[in-house]
């Protein structure tokens, strides 16, 4: 089994390093390899300032925060972890495996020392990342420490997905399952604040008085007493990755590894019958993989479309509205109740953390809700992908269909256009009547002018976005790779630097005649008497109106660019 | 009503299509047969506006797809091999959102009865994830029937589907042709092209190399009398 294992890595590795280097004939992946390698040698082997590496934390400090941190890995996977079955098998993997003469425990053992290789590679890449081009024996060390932690909370990853399909096929699933896991993650809770009950004041105390104070007190908690005991797991997980020298790992070693093998142990040991679950997952995973790589990214949720919501098409309308509104019901349903509950979580933490530097909560929230405006701004075009970016495999289909090539830009740029510029603009505005009343803040009336030009603003930053993006997609669509699954490699990450460089450029360009005209607009303002922010209101809008005239030719020109792609000749599947 | 006149398609040096013409008339189902790599695939794709001809004219119902392809493509409907959906839209919602596109005004009407002829009434509000190979190709021909095209074009139109369906699909096609839409269809299953076409056009190396009845074919090919279309397939195909 090992011997399988070993080789099926081994080939895969090679077949895959050949495959790549064969692929360097072409200019372009050449040209995106060269741009790799530079920027790799800059990122890695620049000079760097030799202090740049000190740490705020004392070593028992930097345990403590692991120790947090894997905890709060943990109770996540535990409460919310995926639904899926423990280990990702290929469809090849479910075919050659689970129809071959092996026991589960051999399927699984196959599958935990599969996916070694990749865990290795990741604690590898993780600790050159951090390291930043400063190599020593350290590094090494804590290479080997962050594969047994990164492995172990795997295998724990694996586990609870094991203990959860067992549950399912019992049925307990769903809600009633994660209410268990609640349940059992409370009284876990329960148990460790009893053990620490005459710790906790302390360490409330320490914290009152300083931040490391406050870890200190944490730090001799968890090495006393019941804490110790509780703690330990965790200690023995996070020491091997803290160790600085040979002789701390040598030390730590003994501990990580008896809980990887208590891992195995348990993984292992299963004999739940996986097999149908995995494979359902793997024909899932395939049909989600191949939906990426082909430019779409999700296909639908897991659990079947009970419960999805729809608004109806109006039977009458425009083309391209046709084309927002299948779009716009691709963004709705990207968003799970999972994610709005993260979200939500994360804006109650963040007004939490900002209340605790003594700002009103209403005070709090709007500027929480500004930043997360600026966010959709910013980022919400290059992470939504529901436009081109994603119907790029559907080309042929929406090639068939009778309609302009301006009709489908327009659409496919106008459902993400509409819905982030909606979004952001009512968090401006939620921020906006939070501070209403506020005394501390700008006059009313100039609050009111910077609420206009932000509503005006948005949009026009966020076509420019989309637009580049659509464009890149039209003029170099065998560049672009979207997914999971997308293309790695030097070439690769060679490529996406010089897509995002390109577009950089044409984004500075779309917007340079655009403020130019703002400037000028603000200046006239001011000339006649508008001052203030009212000035700047009217030299967005005729910068907004700038891009408007800009994005209306360049729909135009990339409807033609749509219009004479050719699938095959454009190197689309 | 589809009249095709020296279509050619270049990819590079390699003739994908060389001067094919051919027409399809009202009520008639063409077959279009040919080995891999013939170019069947290349002439229905440029047929419905998805690849450009390097040469050649295509007509649909009087409009030419190069000049006038929006009102070209209203008139046809392409039935792909492979369906390609949008995975986050249901059964139903790709049906109004055709609709929509192809200018269909009564979809609440259309849709019912187009469920349940190819039996997707009950996975009206499915996804495409949740449905099989065979029902994601019936829904991609719902979805090519909506708005009565004129001219139909099917890519292997019987491939995943169960016997019950391949029956049902073959009476759709020839229902309608029968209520006067011309109809293409490529497939390799040529006991399918003989029982349901009344024409067929062999493509090799991207040539054009019978075009006929199988009466008008054997009339060329003596040789061939009493033969099956796939004997004379294999004859008129073979090196």
């Amino acid at each position: 089994m090992i011997a399988a294992a070993l080789y099926l890595t081994r080939r895969s590795l090679a077949n895959s390093f050949r495959n790549r280097v064969s692929r360097l004939r072409q200019p372009k992946y050449a040209a995106a390899f060269g741009m790799g390698v530079l920027y790799l040698w800059w990122f890695f082997f620049r000079p760097s300032s030799p202090g740049a590496a000190v740490s705020f934390l004392d070593p028992d400090a930097r345990e403590t925060v692991a120790v947090l941190l894997a905890a709060l890995v943990l109770v996540i996977s535990w409460t919310v972890g995926s639904e899926e079955t423990p280990f990702p098998f290929t469809l090849a993997e479910t075919q050659f495996l689970f129809a071959a003469p092996l026991t589960r425990r051999q399927v699984l053992l196959f599958k935990i020392l599969r996916s070694q290789a990749a865990l290795m590679m990741s604690a590898a890449l993780s600790v050159v990342l951090f390291s930043r081009g400063r190599w020593n024996s350290v590094t090494l060390l804590h290479a080997i420490g962050l594969w047994l932690a990164y492995a172990t909370l795997n295998l724990n990853s694996a586990g609870m997905g094991l203990l959860r399909l067992s549950l399912s096929q019992h049925g307990v699933a769903g809600a009633r399952r994660r209410a268990g896991m609640l349940v059992v993650l409370a009284a876990a809770l329960g148990a460790a604040w009893w053990a620490l009950r005459t710790d906790l004041p302390i360490i409330e105390a320490a914290f009152g008085a300083s931040f490391g104070a406050g870890v200190d007190a944490v730090t001799r908690a968890l090495h006393t007493g019941a804490g110790a005991v509780l703690s330990w797991p965790l200690r023995a997980m996070v020491d091997p990755l803290l160790a600085r020298t040979p002789r701390d790992l040598l030390a730590a070693l003994p501990a990580g590894l008896l809980m990887l093998g208590a891992h195995i142990w348990w993984v292992v040991g299963s004999s739940l019958a996986f097999e149908e679950a995995a494979t359902e997952a793997a024909v899932r995973r395939a049909r989600q993989i191949d939906a990426m790589r082909k430019g779409r990214g999700w296909t639908g949720p897991a659990k079947g479309s009970a419960g999805l919501k729809s608004s109806r098409l109006a039977e009458r309308g425009s083309i391209a509205g046709a084309i927002a509104w299948k779009n716009v019901l691709g963004i709705r349903r990207e968003f799970s109740p999972r994610s709005l509950v993260i979200i939500g979580v994360a804006t109650v933490a963040g007004v939490l953390s900002l209340h605790g530097q003594r700002l009103p909560p209403a005070e709090a929230l709007a500027g929480i809700l500004m930043f997360t405006a600026a966010l959709v701004t910013l980022l919400g075009p290059l992470a939504l992908r529901y436009d081109l970016r994603r119907d790029l495999e559907l080309l042929d289909v929406l090639k068939s269909y009778p309609v302009r090539g301006r009709t489908v830009v327009q659409g496919e740029v106008g459902a993400l256009l509409l819905t982030l510029s909606g979004v952001a603009g009512l968090l401006v505005v939620a921020a906006f009547l939070l501070t209403l009343t506020d005394p501390a803040l700008p006059e009313l009336g100039d609050r009111a002018a910077i609420l206009a030009a932000l509503l005006a603003g948005i949009p026009t930053v966020m076509v420019v976005f989309l637009l580049v993006q659509n464009a890149s997609v039209l003029l170099f669509p065998a560049w672009v790779t979207v997914g999971a699954q997308r293309a790695v490699g030097l070439e690769a990450t060679g490529q996406r630097l010089l897509l995002t460089l390109g577009s950089l450029l044409a984004l500075v360009i779309a917007l340079l005649p655009a403020a130019v005209v703002a400037v000028v607009v603000m200046w006239g303002a001011g000339v006649a008497g508008v001052g203030g922010p009212w000035s700047v209101t009217a030299g967005v809008l005729g910068g907004a109106a700038v891009v408007g005239g800009e994005s209306w030719i360049a729909m135009r020109l990339l409807g033609g660019v749509f219009d004479r792609l050719d699938p095959s000749s454009a190197g689309i599947p | 009503m589809l009249r095709v006149q020296g279509l050619t398609r270049l990819y590079d040096d390699l003739i994908a299509v060389e001067d094919l013409s051919f027409t399809v008339a009202a009520g008639e189902v063409l077959g279009l047969v040919g080995p891999n790599g013939a170019g069947k695939t290349t002439t229905l794709k440029s047929l419905c506006g998805v690849i450009r001809p390097t040469r050649g004219v295509i007509e649909i119902d009087g409009a030419d797809l190069e000049r006038e392809p929006v009102r070209a493509k209203r008139q046809i409907a392409f039935m792909p091999d492979e369906p390609h959906l949008f995975d986050y839209l249901t059964v139903e919602e790709h049906l109004r959102f055709t609709a929509r596109l192809y200018g269909v005004t009564d979809p609440d009407a259309r849709i019912p009865p187009l469920l349940r002829e190819l039996e997707l009434a009950d996975k009206a509000h499915a996804l495409p994830g949740e449905l099989s190979r065979g029902m994601r190709q019936k829904l991609v021909i719902a979805c090519g029937l909506i708005h009565d095209p004129r001219a139909l074009i099917f890519d292997e139109p019987l491939t995943g589907l169960d016997p019950a369906g391949i029956r049902r699909m073959k009476e759709t096609i020839v229902e309608r042709a029968r209520q006067g839409a011309a109809v293409l269809l490529s497939s390799h299953l040529l006991h399918l092209v003989e029982e349901i076409c009344t024409r067929v056009l062999i493509l090799q190396r991207g040539r054009m190399v019978a075009l006929g009845t199988i009466p008008e074919i054997l009339a060329r090919r003596p040789d061939l009398q009493g033969r099956s279309l796939e004997d004379i397939f294999l004859a008129l195909t073979a090196g």
